[in-house]
């Protein structure tokens, strides 16, 4: 079968292991085979297959033929001077273990004559075929797979966040390392090339959704004036657009587009795609009490002031202060929409449920849920669940979330108009009290029709991008891991400190998307691979513990419970 | 002066029956209780003295019994002067593999090979299944040789590789005074030149 499948491009006859081997023998036997060689193949059959103890020096029944094997060829390609190469030593065993001695020389022969396998037993004049084998290699992975490209780079860089990718390589040998070098600088170039390339669409992303929000915009103006004229205040109409121009002039082209762009784009995007046509829809059964509301946002702040230190804003629900997730932590599917973890339905990557729910804030159960329903009506807008929410927040108080939600977009707007000049991040805590210091709104592809609340907040939550922008701006030495302690008067202040990394999942916690890529779903896959009965997982004690000290472990600064939730079933068969 | 023969035992069987365990008493006159499963082969060396004043090394080949090892024991068995095949009594299926072993063997093996079928753990015989009167019919009719082993205890297993080394010699000639190499063996062996040919044959076959 060998035979046939490696073929005999060289049109070696049968004779040739023999005629090979009767060199072999005569440079042997007058002792014209270099020693060193020599020295090299007995040291490389030592260490072939060793545990079959088939080619043991002096006992393995197949020694000699292997080392006549590795002999002749050798001598076969003497007159090339190419010399004997680490590893031939396998490649030949596996050969012999399968055939005879000499039509497996024949395939030996043929098969290290290919292409690549020339180049990497060719010794050390083949050096330069090799490391063109890695430059192209490294250019078709950077060309087909930019983000892993940039990923490996990055994980390199950072190998102390990964335990278990320790590189041997460096060490063991220097001309490896060598190349790695050279390796690196391939990567560098893709990954400059593929920034300027994320530039451009960042650019163009902006630009649509600038066209998107004004054309949104317009036919809310259209609407709004036709269907409810009494209540149609045109400062209100006019923010939107303001906010968009005043938070464009901050957004300048990060000077790293790969770290920065992303977010902004989300920003854009979310504001452009659930911006308008939610405050839209939404006018109509809530377009009054105003004051009412107003009162209920105060109430919220004042929930909400009791800030925890180690809280991660990061599960951060869009729909205001109240919403604040304790529950959700979000990832990205596929197509790059936010997706929260929680959700059983979406088929996102992670099948793991983490229940960021800080330790201390768990007595705000009912606040939870009503997170969880909401990020769950921004994924697929389930109308169960937004008449979850609906019926959760209004057994709490008289106000109906939405209103309250309305009414303080309706202040951010109309404040925004007003006080144009100033810092669209500020009216936030001025005007409207700030409950929706929560409102980061990491990625929010626009779905249809999103839920009201969420888009009405969009106002808020992109001036409070522009004033971290700034701030941002301003104060670039910030710190992201470190979370300052909440103040109470003003419980923006937490907002502000933005990850400069463009990891949505856990906003303020440096690089956490690939903390919970590369340790906290690695870790816990090893630790479910470990089981007896890996069906066996299921969400009591053990698996959520082990789940619980991969995510310590990974984000030590970061405390949360982990929880069962729906992701992680028990199999019954 | 004794004479030396030195002749290559492999052992053959189902995994668990106990060949490893059976060679390790064998050689170091050791138990222990719970043995890895082999990996590959291990290879040990065990003189054994005859009452005529010779001595016979046996180079013993313990292979693995695991399905998975299975491609690999030609390599082992070619060239062999003398099989072991294991079976364990208080597995019935056991002596089923075992007899599948004799048969490869009796059909790839070198002709002269010695081929012992050897129940072991004779000392869980209140678990027996197979029965000696079984096992001795069939080694009768197949004309190897039989023996009933507990490599736990010890007892049978010096026996039976005495046995073995007091039927070799008589059919083969000492191949080497010292361990030569294969081409030192070679020429003067009879025997081991029927066996590279018997060998090239079978590899032929099992090109598949």
């Amino acid at each position: 079968m060998w035979q046939n499948a490696v073929g005999n491009e060289l049109a070696l006859s049968k004779d040739a292991f023999k005629a090979c081997m009767t060199r072999a023998n005569r440079a042997l036997s007058s002792g014209s085979f270099p020693t060193a060689v020599l020295d090299l193949i007995e040291d490389d059959i030592k260490n072939t297959l060793p545990s079959l103890h088939l080619f043991m020096p002096g006992t393995g029944p197949l020694y000699q033929d292997l080392k006549d094997m590795l002999c002749a060829w050798v001598v076969a390609r003497s007159d090339e001077g190419l010399g004997y190469v680490r590893g031939v030593a396998k490649i030949s065993a596996m050969i012999l273990l399968n055939m005879e001695s000499a039509p497996g020389f024949i395939v030996l022969r043929n098969l290290l004559e290919r292409h690549c396998m020339r180049s990497f037993y060719g010794g050390i004049s083949s050096k330069d075929d090799v490391e063109a084998y890695y430059r192209i290699f490294d250019t078709l992975l950077a060309d087909g797979m930019p983000k892993s490209t940039y990923l490996a780079a990055r994980r390199q860089k950072n190998a102390n966040a990964h335990p278990g990718l320790v590189d041997i390589s460096e060490e063991s040998d220097p001309e490896k390392a060598q190349r790695r070098s050279k390796r690196k600088e391939v990567k560098a170039k893709a990954k400059a090339a593929k920034e300027v390339k994320e530039a451009n669409v960042a650019e163009m992303e902006q630009l649509i959704a600038k066209l998107q929000s004004e054309i949104a915009q317009r036919d809310a103006c259209e609407v709004v004036s036709r269907r409810y004229t009494s209540i149609a205040d045109p400062e209100q109409l006019a923010s939107p657009a303001s906010s968009i121009e005043e938070m464009e002039e901050p957004v300048v082209p990060p000077s790293s587009p790969i770290e920065e762009i992303p977010d902004n784009v989300a920003m854009v995007q979310g504001e452009a795609g659930n911006d308008r046509d939610g405050s839209e829809a939404s006018q109509s059964p809530f377009d009054s009490d105003t004051d009412a509301t107003d009162g209920a946002d105060d109430m919220e702040v004042e929930e909400t002031e009791v800030e925890v230190p180690g809280v991660a804003d990061a599960a951060v629900v869009p729909g205001g202060a109240l919403r604040r997730s304790n529950a959700a932590f979000f990832g990205r599917n596929n197509q790059g929409e936010a997706v929260i973890l929680d959700r059983a339905s979406s088929g996102d990557s992670y099948d793991l449920h983490v229940a960021s729910e800080p330790l201390s804030k768990r007595q705000n159960q009912p606040k939870k849920r009503k997170a969880v329903a909401h990020a769950s009506d921004l994924e697929d807008d389930i109308p169960e669940a937004a008449a979850a929410s609906g019926t959760k927040a209004s057994d709490k108080r008289p106000a109906k979330p939405v209103d309250s939600m309305f009414s303080s977009s309706l202040a951010a707007a109309s404040a925004s108009a007003a006080s144009r000049a100033s810092t669209p991040g500020m009216l936030i805590s001025s005007k409207a009290a700030s409950p929706i210091k929560a409102t980061v709104l990491p990625v929010l592809k626009s779905k249809a029709p999103t839920g009201m609340r969420d888009t009405t907040l969009m106002d808020v939550s992109v001036s409070a991008d522009t004033s971290i922008t700034k701030a941002k701006g301003q104060k670039a030495t910030a710190v992201p891991n470190q979370r300052a302690p909440a103040k109470p008067e003003r419980p923006r202040a937490t907002q502000k400190k933005r990850p400069a990394t463009s990891d949505v999942p856990l906003p303020n916690i440096k690089n956490s998307k690939a903390i919970w890529r590369g340790q906290v779903v690695p870790s816990y896959i090893h630790f479910v691979a470990t089981l007896d009965n890996l069906w066996d997982a299921d969400s009591t004690g053990e698996e959520i513990d082990a789940l619980q000290q991969s995510w310590s472990t990974a984000f030590p600064n970061h405390k949360h419970l982990v929880t069962a939730g729906t992701m992680i079933y028990k199999v019954d068969y | 002066m004794s004479k030396q023969f030195q002749f290559k035992l492999v052992l053959l069987g189902e995994s668990a029956v106990g060949k490893s365990s059976l060679v390790l008493r064998f050689v170091k006159d050791q138990f222990d209780d719970y043995r890895e499963s082999t990996i590959g082969a291990a290879f040990l060396t065990q003189t054994v003295s005859l009452d005529d004043g010779t001595s016979v090394k046996f180079e013993i080949w313990d292979t693995a019994g695991q399905e998975r090892y299975k491609s690999l024991a030609p390599m082992y068995y070619r060239n062999a002067n003398c099989a072991v095949v294991v079976y364990d009594i208080t597995q019935s299926s056991s002596l089923e593999k075992a007899r599948s072993w004799i048969r490869e063997l009796q059909r790839q093996a070198d002709p002269s090979i010695v081929i012992a079928l050897c129940g072991n753990k004779s000392d869980l015989a209140a678990r027996r299944q197979v029965s000696e009167e079984e096992a001795k019919k069939y080694a009768e009719e197949e004309g190897l040789m039989w023996g009933e082993t507990s490599a736990k205890s010890g007892d049978g297993v010096s026996e039976i590789f005495t046995e073995i080394a007091k039927r070799l010699p008589k059919i083969a000639p000492p191949s080497a005074r010292a361990p030569g190499g294969r081409a030192a063996a070679a020429r003067t062996g009879v025997d081991l030149n029927k066996q590279t040919n018997a060998s090239g044959e079978q590899n032929e076959q099992c090109n598949c």
